[in-house]
C-alpha cells in the first residue's frame, strides 16, 4: 500500500466505503480546521461544465467521531457554489451562508482548500487520551435535469439503453463524491506543570 | 453547424421575460451573472421546431445579464420539446466586453438507440392480444423486427411476425424510404365464419396471409407528410379450395402532427390524417377496391390531467379481403361492445369518436360510432369505460367498460399495456 499513490489509495478507499485518511486536522482557538492536499475537486466534466460559464455546487459535510467512526458528536455543513470566470479565466467560489464568503481570482488547485478554510467544527472538551477523529464528506450537488431516466419515453417504447444504464448504476465513470478521513486522534495528556514553575 | 443567431431587440419582449429571475441564490451565484448575453445560438434545424413561447423566452436571454437558471430553463424546455435529443449549453466569451454567448448544442440522443414497443391487451370477451416489436436505430437508419399475435383491430386473429427498413434524411431531409414485411397466420372467430354464410358477396376467411409494402414518405411542409406506397398481400385462401389470391393497392396517407408547449408541463397535439388504399387489376390484384380512411385526434395534457378527443371514419368501396373491413368494439374502439356483436365481418361504412379525460391515475372514456353496410342502417352505439391507468399518456391501464342504452349489460374488461 504504501507505494501506492495516495490518491489511488483514496480511491480505493471510497470504492470501499471507507475514507481515506489524508485529512490533517489542527485546532485553531476553539475551533478544528481542516486541511489536505488530497482532494481535486475540479476535473473531468466538471472542469468542463465550470469552463462553459456554468456554476456547480459542492455539498461539504464535516463530521467529528469519538471512540468509533459511528459515535457521531458533531457536524457541520455548508454548499459552496464554483464558478469560472469566463472573461478573467480565473475560478469563483461562494458560500450560501450569510454572510455570504467568496473568494475570486482562484486557480483549480485553489478551490478545495478555500473551501475547507470555511467549514470548521467547535473543539470538543475530550478528556484526555479519548480517541476521535474527522471526516469529511464532498458531494456534488445534483442540478434537475428533467425526466431523461423515465423507462418509459413519451412514445411509450421501452428504451433498451435506458433500462440497461439503470439496472448497472453506478455507471458514471468520473466520481461525485469524496471522503477523506482523519484517521484516529488521542486527545493528549495534559503536560505536567514545568519544575522551573515550581518556586 | 448551422445555427440561428437570435438578437431581438429588447423591445419586443414582455417585461415578464426581460427582468433577470433572482429566484434562487445558488444559479446567481455564478461570477458570469454580471455579465450581458451578446447572442444565444440554437441550430437552425432545430429552432424552426419550437413553440412560440420557447423561442420566446429564448430571445428574452438578449441583453439582460446571464442568468443560470433561465439557460437552465430554456434547456429543460428543449429537452421537452425535442424528444430524444440532448441539449447541452455552453457559455464563451463574447465579442465585446463583458459579454457572453450562449450556445445550445442539439444531438440526437441515441444515435444508435434500440427500443422495444410492447403491446399487451387482455380483452374479457375477445381474450388475449400480445406483440413486441424491437426496433434498432442507426442514424438515419431504422430496423424493426417484431413478432405479434393480436385479436383486437381485425376481423381474425392474426399472428406472426414482421419486420421492417426505413432510411429517413433522404433529400435534404425530406424524403424517407421503407419497406414493411409481415408473414401472419389467420384464425376466425366462429361468428365470422357463421357471417359469411348469411353474407355471400363479402369474400371469404384465408389461412395465411403475407404482406410486403415499400414506401416512401415526403415531407411536403413540416409537419404535414404525404406517403407513398404499394402495398402486397399474397392470400392463402381456404374455400372452396386451397389456392393462392393477390390482393395490391397503391396507397396514399397524407398526415399532419403538431405539437404545442405554450407554458412548461402542459402540452398540445393535433394529430390529422387521410389514407386511401386502391386494389387494382394493374397491380394484379384479385380484388379491386378502395378504402378510404380519415382520422384526426386532439390532445391536452397538463401537469395532473390530459384530455383526448379521437375521431375516425372510413369507407370502403369494391370487393376487398376481410383485412380491409372496419371493426368497432375493441380495445379503442366502442369499448363496451364485443366486436363480434356489433358486426362479426365487419363493415363497409365507420364512423367512431371517443372522449377520454385522465386525472392523475384516473382514466375515464366515452366511445360513441358506428360500423354499417353499404345500404344498410347505421345503428349508432354508445359505450362507457372507467379505470386506472399508470401515466396520462401510456403505460398501463385498466377499464371496465359498459354499452350504454342497448347491449348486454355484462361489463366489459380491458386490461393491458399501450392500448
Amino acid at each position: 500500500m504504501r507505494l501506492l499513490n495516495p490518491a489511488v489509495g483514496a480511491m480505493l478507499a471510497v470504492a470501499t466505503g471507507m475514507a481515506a485518511e489524508t485529512l490533517a486536522v489542527r485546532r485553531e482557538g476553539g475551533n478544528l480546521t481542516i486541511s489536505t492536499s488530497q482532494l481535486d475537486l475540479l476535473q473531468g466534466s466538471i472542469l468542463s461544465r465550470l469552463k462553459n460559464g456554468l456554476s456547480v455546487a459542492f455539498d461539504l459535510h464535516l463530521s467529528l467521531w469519538t471512540g468509533s467512526r459511528n459515535n457521531i458528536r458533531r457536524r457541520a455543513f455548508e454548499r459552496f457554489v464554483v464558478s469560472y470566470d469566463l472573461w478573467e479565466e480565473k475560478f469563483f467560489v461562494s458560500g450560501l451562508r450569510k454572510p455570504r464568503p467568496t473568494a475570486s481570482g482562484l486557480s483549480a488547485a485553489e478551490v478545495p482548500a478555500w473551501c475547507l478554510k470555511q467549514i470548521s467544527l467547535p473543539a470538543p472538551g475530550l478528556e484526555a487520551g479519548t480517541v476521535y477523529g474527522v471526516r469529511l464528506d464532498v458531494q456534488l450537488a445534483k442540478r434537475g435535469e428533467g425526466s431523461e431516466d423515465s423507462v418509459w419515453n413519451a412514445d411509450s417504447t421501452i428504451s433498451i439503453k435506458t433500462l440497461i444504464e439503470i439496472f448497472s448504476r453506478p455507471s458514471r465513470g468520473e466520481p461525485d463524491r469524496w471522503s477523506l478521513d482523519s484517521g484516529p486522534i488521542r486527545e493528549p495528556v495534559a503536560a505536567p506543570p514545568a519544575l522551573g514553575a515550581w518556586r | 453547424m448551422k445555427s440561428l443567431m437570435v438578437a431581438i431587440p429588447l423591445v419586443v419582449m414582455g417585461p415578464a421575460l426581460c427582468a433577470p429571475q433572482t429566484r434562487n441564490a445558488e444559479t446567481n451565484a455564478n461570477v458570469n451573472s454580471r455579465y450581458t448575453v451578446e447572442s444565444v445560438d440554437v441550430p437552425e434545424s432545430y429552432a424552426s421546431r419550437l413553440s412560440e413561447s420557447l423561442k420566446n423566452r429564448i430571445q428574452s436571454l438578449v441583453g439582460n445579464k446571464f442568468s443560470q437558471e433561465l439557460v437552465d430553463d430554456v434547456a429543460g424546455r428543449l429537452r421537452k420539446e425535442l424528444r430524444n435529443r440532448v441539449v447541452v449549453s455552453r457559455v464563451a466569451k463574447g465579442t465585446q466586453p463583458d459579454h457572453v454567448r450562449i450556445r445550445f448544442e442539439i444531438t440526437e440522443r441515441h444515435r444508435d438507440r434500440e427500443s422495444a414497443s410492447p403491446r399487451l391487451v387482455y380483452h374479457s370477451r375477445q381474450n388475449f392480444t400480445f406483440g413486441a416489436d424491437i426496433s434498432i436505430d442507426r442514424e438515419n437508419n431504422e430496423l424493426r423486427l417484431g413478432a405479434l399475435t393480436d385479436n383486437d383491430e381485425l376481423v381474425e386473429r392474426y399472428s406472426g411476425v414482421r419486420g421492417g427498413y426505413r432510411r429517413q434524411g433522404l433529400a435534404g431531409g425530406r424524403l424517407g424510404v421503407g419497406v414493411e414485411a409481415a408473414s401472419y397466420r389467420s384464425q376466425w372467430n366462429p361468428a365470422v365464419e357463421e357471417g359469411l354464410r348469411r353474407s355471400p358477396e363479402v369474400p371469404g376467411i384465408y389461412r395465411t396471409r403475407v404482406h410486403f409494402e415499400p414506401s416512401a414518405t415526403i415531407t411536403l411542409f413540416s409537419p404535414l407528410t404525404l406517403q407513398l406506397g404499394v402495398g402486397l398481400e399474397r392470400l392463402q385462401t381456404q374455400f372452396p379450395a386451397v389456392q393462392h389470391e393477390l390482393s395490391g393497392a397503391a396507397l396514399a396517407t397524407l398526415r399532419y402532427q403538431r405539437r404545442w408547449e405554450l407554458t412548461p408541463g402542459e402540452r398540445h397535439d393535433v394529430e390529422a390524417s387521410y389514407s386511401i388504399r386502391s386494389g387494382t387489376r394493374a397491380l394484379e390484384s384479385d380484388f379491386v377496391f378502395t378504402r378510404h380512411q380519415w382520422e384526426a385526434g386532439y390532445a391536452h395534457r397538463g401537469a395532473r390531467d390530459a384530455v383526448m378527443v379521437n375521431f375516425q371514419a372510413g369507407l370502403l368501396q369494391g370487393r376487398a379481403p376481410l383485412m380491409e373491413r372496419f371493426t368497432l368494439g375493441n380495445s379503442r374502439t366502442l369499448r363496451g361492445w364485443n366486436r363480434f356483436d356489433v358486426d362479426a365481418l365487419g363493415g363497409e361504412r365507420m364512423a367512431h369518436g371517443s372522449l377520454e379525460y385522465r386525472y392523475r391515475h384516473l382514466r375515464m372514456v366515452y366511445d360513441t360510432g358506428a360500423v354499417w353496410r353499404r345500404g344498410g342502417p347505421a345503428v349508432l352505439r354508445h359505450s362507457a369505460a372507467i379505470g386506472l391507468a399508470s401515466s396520462k399518456t401510456g403505460g398501463f391501464s385498466a377499464l371496465i367498460a359498459f354499452p350504454i342504452h342497448g347491449g348486454a349489460i355484462t361489463p366489459i374488461f380491458v386490461m393491458g399495456i399501450n392500448f
